[in-house]
């Protein structure tokens, strides 16, 4: 039993000094290494705890290793933008001008109720709004409103609902911003589109809507 | 920077130390294999005396053993050496003969997980 204590006092530190050694961060703000590196390391740390029969040497040098490996990947990074690229990835532009990026969209396997949902936590309701909004290497997304945009927006007293996501219909989203079925379905006609081929339609309780297409492959 | 060099200082040494601790596990492996092997073709003292000479060695490095082999390993091998002195004490030829080949078993799995 003394040993497990031993084994465990042993682990917690050097995972400590592990972490502190990589200078991390809040679990939001990972890179794809860092994350990595953190589920190895608790990995590790639980194996050499639960087999009492193993060297503590065989959690130990993995975890160490793990530690300078991060470290070196995050130097060389810092010091080649080439590299940065290969190990992290670039920020890539989701939405510009307004309008959804399809091909960032579908190579970052994001979904319209993602951006949507990223889009409402930054207190944006107008997808005209937005200016850009870049996905970073972290996977969080940055927003830039244009001022300008958003005080043109007659915004009305319920921002807009997503009606049609992707071809389908969210028609129980019209009770919240009561307009009826055929006001949509005028909306598609004068659009000139069918449901089918619709990214999104945004409509709000004025009737102001946004439709995006989906694009042609 | 600071933390580049620290790092760089720790990867070295696991390095080295990796390289020394197999090349010292080697050793010893090579140590009680040699000591094991062909115990059944000499006579009844000198394998006696040969056993002695492992039996002694390995309980005075069990202990820095363990830092690098599965403890498993370990008291497997220290049972078979016993296994091994008993029997010869006791003339049982065959059934020593078996303890040896399975101990040289046990120390060639132990081998494998060595590079150098």
């Amino acid at each position: 039993m003394i040993s497990i204590i031993l084994r465990t006092t042993i682990m917690f530190f050097l995972v400590m000094f592990s972490l502190r050694m990589m200078g991390k961060k809040n679990l939001g703000e990972f890179q794809p290494s860092d994350f990595v590196s953190t589920m190895l390391i608790s990995n590790l740390t639980s194996i050499i705890i639960e087999a009492p029969e193993l060297p503590i040497l065989y959690s130990i040098v993995p975890i160490l290793l793990i530690v300078c490996f991060e470290i070196f990947t995050s130097i060389i990074a810092k010091s080649n933008d080439k590299m940065a690229h290969i190990l992290q990835g670039n920020p890539k532009v989701l939405i510009h001008n307004g309008i959804i990026n399809q091909t960032v969209m579908e190579d970052l396997r994001f979904t319209v109720n993602d951006i949507l949902e990223v889009m409402r936590s930054k207190d944006v309701f107008y997808l005209e709004e937005v200016n850009l909004a870049i996905v970073e290497t972290t996977g969080a997304v940055s927003i830039y409103t244009d001022p300008d945009a958003t005080t043109n927006i007659k915004k009305a007293r319920i921002p807009p609902f997503d009606i049609i996501v992707d071809g389908m219909e969210r028609y129980y989203n019209l009770d919240y911003i009561g307009i009826t079925e055929s006001k949509i379905d005028k909306i598609i006609e004068r659009e000139n589109v069918t449901k089918e081929n619709i990214l999104l339609l945004l409509v709000d309780s004025n009737g102001r809507y946004n439709c995006t297409l989906k694009e042609v492959k | 920077m600071k933390t580049f060099y620290y790092s760089l200082i720790i990867f070295i040494t696991i390095l080295i130390g990796s390289v020394l601790s197999d090349i010292y596990v080697k050793k010893q492996m090579l140590f009680y294999k040699s000591y094991i092997t062909g115990i059944e073709t000499v006579d009844n003292s000198t394998s006696e005396t040969r056993i002695e000479i492992t039996k002694d060695k390995f309980s005075k490095q069990k202990n820095m053993l363990r830092l690098f082999i599965n403890k498993e390993h370990i008291n497997d091998i220290e049972k078979n050496i016993l296994l091994m002195e008993y029997y010869c004490k006791n003339d049982e030829i065959e059934k020593n003969n078996e303890t040896v080949i399975e101990t040289i078993h046990m120390i060639e799995q132990v081998d494998e997980n060595i590079i150098f």
